[in-house]
């Protein structure tokens, strides 16, 4: 176990929007409001899963919605309770632990304003080990566990209870729907609910410690990123995380984008730096999917694709990258849970309309 | 006849123009009150010039007194923060992660009260008409003299903040109110934060711009006064007594500007080169391409519309290694008069370097004819690289485009470039700022959101336009001048149904017969 004060909240925003790959919207609110939540109620326990008695109530908690909304309506701070309240009323017990959907952007850092007012450990642990945009690309769906019963909570009190859903892409659209009518395009969902010894299975582990660690070397490193890499390397080496392998040092010389059915796609062109390496070709679908070079893949989802900008040694989101950024981007494969045969029925290429099948960035 | 005037942190800039003809210009020194500098400046280019007070039809003023308050914490009004939608936003404290010295100088009471507007405009909740009134006893009991209201979605719908402005001076009638939906976009902390420090400056704005408005009197200048903007527009005295925080960054604005005036060129690269600096920016149809990621001022988030400039650490100043491979960040800046080679002093300096290879003259030419021809080579070789480089990291696009070097340390830029179809040296691109000041125009700009079941992309896209327009006209502009500069539509993702955000700019000529006689 270890406490999360306000001052570890900065590096796990900044460590969450580096494995975020492109996507989980700004995690400034997400940043300044979980500080000052810390800073009212205390500091937050962060717990590993192997503390949990295997009985205990775990529940997965996060923000559904806009960001864009999020932008003007940050919450007030009780919606998480509320929804957490309603699904204990309808479980008929109290939940022991809180986990994040994922640890990739904002929604890596919502479950801590909630656990510092209820005194909840949050888990050291996601559900993707990384942002992806919809609810059953989360391991805890994956892997069997139903979303519902389901809570979410919305600004004005407003409170619901889904009792089933026939897949968990229905729940989404409900969910999404009720974010919409009660809470002007976004709400707060506790869902997922399971024990102790099913979260020690199905959750990807040690990855909100991880953002935090990634949130400091980046710090520190934001003038060298070659040293991060490297020291990034040592810091991954002994997680269910693949090989960390840099993939390209180059600038950015093209972006096209559209939007459709509610998702940003989009292609960025890269000229590396190094002439005797080829173009560098990113498709975007909300996050950073697939890089090619030439026809050649180097990276695919659910393997992480993350760019860093070579300036401010920051992460750099699919809305906001631009011509002329000088980047580096750098592969990370996928955690093991999220690489498995069952995984890649719903987080592979073909998921987000590629024409190929996934090969782990270690054999291209 | 059209005056510019730009005061920066040294010197203050005056120019006369005619049409496209610069008829006089002159460089002052800065003084501590500012007016005196600006008289001054003034006061030569009209003898110089020889044009009568009422030869000039509009005067134009870029300062940087609004940022420098803010920077330097200083003639700071403490302000009364109200905050509209609790029940959408408490959970984001007003002014959190601000430096604690400027929030102790700005934040004297806060009130968060319920009520507030969804992204399509209709109420969440009615404004909560008792909390507003304990709040309004707070700040009196306070002796609260300046207000900053910011409601949720104010800027798809103001009557939150209206309705409180017109409350809190019907209560305290002589307080001074900044509204957010006036002041910036989407985004409530950064917009409350840019509300906060206008309310902060309102004071002093209007001190301010009363004393030039008397200095210019006392020079029997009667027309119209205007301020620069930072996205390179102006807007009139009046209307900036209001919005301070508008004058935010305009110095390196009003000098791209200038540089598009200059050069005649609208599309282009421009580089500013001073002694410590180079300042590099993009302009697209003669503007200042616009920064997408956020600005800080003073320490506190914004979202103001502020120049992308990439400023790097090569100048006319900057110290040389002996083998001319390292060349800055280290300047001697001002004292290149005493330090430099050429003026007798012991710092090998980039002027030193580029006078021996004989690309400028100035000071005593013999003091650097015995340097090694190798390391000014590399020196030379080092400030190419390095321009070139950042010259094409501040472009948007590949391909080729003109390059306007302004700046007294023009002479370190060479004339062919990676990237760069021709290198523009203008005449008088030393006072490229007022100059920039003198020619400037009026806008308005609005952000407006809609979804498919709420209206048509259209009835929204004209509604922005509309709103934008009179912005403009507000802001100065006359009305049957006024065009649609920009157009720029964000999807929004996650919604259940299609959504956007359309952000709408207008540009107009400047209102001279409006604001005539009485305002300036």
């Amino acid at each position: 176990m270890i406490k999360i004060t306000p001052r570890d909240i900065a590096p796990m925003a900044l460590g969450g929007a580096f494995l975020a790959t492109g996507g989980g919207g700004d995690t400034l609110i997400g940043e300044i409001t979980a500080e000052a939540a810390l800073r009212k109620f205390g500091d937050v326990e962060l717990i590993d899963a192997s503390e949990l008695a295997s009985h205990a109530t775990v529940v997965a908690i996060g923000a559904a919605g806009s960001p864009t909304i999020m932008q003007e309506k940050p919450s007030n701070g009780q919606e998480a309770l509320w929804a957490l309240e309603t699904l204990e009323s309808r479980l008929g017990k109290k939940v022991d632990a809180l986990i994040a959907f994922e640890a990739g952007g904002m929604n890596a850092l919502l479950p801590f304003c909630v656990a510092a007012e209820r005194k909840l450990p949050v888990l050291d642990a996601d559900g993707m080990g990384r942002a992806f945009p919809e609810l059953q690309m989360e391991s805890f769906s994956i892997y069997g566990v139903s979303a519902t019963p389901l809570a979410a909570a919305a600004e004005l009190g407003d409170r619901l209870i889904l009792e089933q859903a026939r897949s968990p892409f229905v729940a989404e659209r409900l969910v999404r729907q009720f974010a919409v009518d009660a809470g002007g395009g976004q709400c707060i969902s506790a869902e997922h609910v399971m024990t102790g010894e099913t979260v020690r299975r199905v959750a990807i582990h040690g990855t909100i410690s991880l953002c935090i660690s990634i949130g400091h070397l980046l710090t520190e490193h934001a003038s060298d990123l070659p040293a991060f890499v490297s020291r990034l390397t040592d810091l991954m080496a002994p997680t269910h995380y693949g090989e960390v392998r840099p993939l390209f040092d180059g600038k950015v010389v093209d972006i096209s984008r559209r939007v459709e059915g509610g998702y940003d796609y989009g292609t960025l062109r890269l000229d590396p730096f190094d002439k005797s390496q080829g173009e560098l070709s990113i498709s975007i679908k909300n996050e950073y999917m697939v890089a090619r070079q030439g026809d050649r893949p180097i990276a695919l989802t659910p393997d992480l694709i993350c760019i860093l900008d070579i300036e401010t040694g920051r992460p750099i989101t699919a809305e906001t990258i631009r011509y002329g950024q000088r980047v580096t981007v750098i592969g990370i494969g996928a955690p093991e849970l999220m690489r498995t045969e069952r995984a890649l029925e719903v987080v592979s290429p073909r998921n987000f309309g590629f024409e190929f099948d996934y090969t782990p960035l270690e054999d291209l | 006849m059209r005056l510019g005037v730009d005061v920066g942190g040294t010197h203050t800039d005056a120019v006369i123009i005619k049409g496209r003809e610069l008829i006089a210009a002159h460089k002052a020194l800065t003084s501590d009150d500012i007016a005196t500098g600006v008289l001054e400046a003034v006061s030569e280019v009209l003898r110089q010039s020889g044009a009568r007070p009422s030869d000039i039809l509009m005067m134009t003023l870029g300062t940087t007194q609004f940022t420098n308050a803010v920077v330097e914490r200083r003639a700071l009004t403490p302000v009364g923060a109200i905050r509209i939608g609790a029940q959408s936003s408490s959970a984001l404290p007003i002014a959190a992660k601000w430096p604690e010295d400027i929030l102790a100088a700005t934040l004297a009471n806060s009130a968060m009260i319920d009520g507030g507007h969804e992204y399509d405009g209709t109420p969440i909740l009615p404004t909560d008409e008792t909390a507003l009134g304990r709040a309004i006893q707070d700040f009196r009991a306070a002796d609260i003299q300046a207000v900053a209201i910011t409601s949720v979605f104010s800027t798809s719908n103001p009557e939150g903040e209206q309705l409180i402005a017109a409350r809190l001076k019907q209560a305290l009638p002589n307080i001074r109110v900044s509204c957010s939906h006036e002041l910036g976009r989407i985004g409530l902390y950064q917009r409350e934060n840019a509300t906060l420090l206008n309310a902060a400056l309102l004071e002093l704005s209007d001190r301010v711009v009363s004393a030039f408005q008397n200095a210019f009197s006392g020079l029997s200048l009667t027309c119209p006064l205007f301020l620069s903007q930072n996205d390179g527009t102006i807007m009139a005295a009046d209307f900036a007594r209001q919005y301070p925080v508008f004058t935010f960054s305009s110095g390196p604005t009003n000098s791209m500007r200038g540089a598009a005036f200059l050069s005649g060129r609208s599309n282009a690269m421009v580089v500013d080169v001073g002694g410590t600096t180079s300042d590099i920016g993009m302009l697209i149809e003669g503007f200042p391409r616009p920064s997408g990621s956020a600005v800080k001022i003073g320490g506190v988030l914004t979202n103001f519309r502020m120049p992308d400039v990439l400023a790097v650490g090569i100048g006319g100043g900057s110290v040389v290694s002996p083998d001319g491979r390292s060349v800055g960040p280290q300047s001697v800046g001002r004292a290149l008069p005493e330090k430099a080679l050429v003026f007798g002093g012991d710092t090998l300096t980039a002027s030193d370097v580029a006078i021996a290879a004989g690309r400028t003259v100035f000071g005593d030419t013999t003091k650097v004819s015995d340097l090694p021809s190798t390391a000014c080579a590399a020196a030379l070789d080092t400030i190419r690289k390095h321009l070139s480089d950042d010259i094409d990291k501040m472009k948007t696009a590949a391909g080729d485009l003109p390059l306007i070097v302004v700046g007294g340390g023009g002479f370190l830029v060479p004339d062919e470039l990676p990237g760069i179809s021709e290198t523009v040296r203008p005449e008088n691109a030393g006072v490229a700022n007022a100059i920039g000041a003198a020619f400037a125009q009026v806008s308005g700009e609005v952000d407006v959101i809609y979804t498919r079941s709420t209206r048509s992309r259209e009835s929204a896209l004209e509604e922005a336009k509309a709103l934008a327009r009179e912005r403009a006209v507000n802001a100065g502009a006359l009305e049957n001048s006024i065009q649609i500069a920009e157009i720029d539509e964000t999807p929004m993702s996650y919604l259940a149904e299609p959504g956007a955000i359309i952000r709408v700019k207008a540009i107009g000529d400047a209102n001279i017969e409006r604001f005539a006689g009485g305002e300036a």
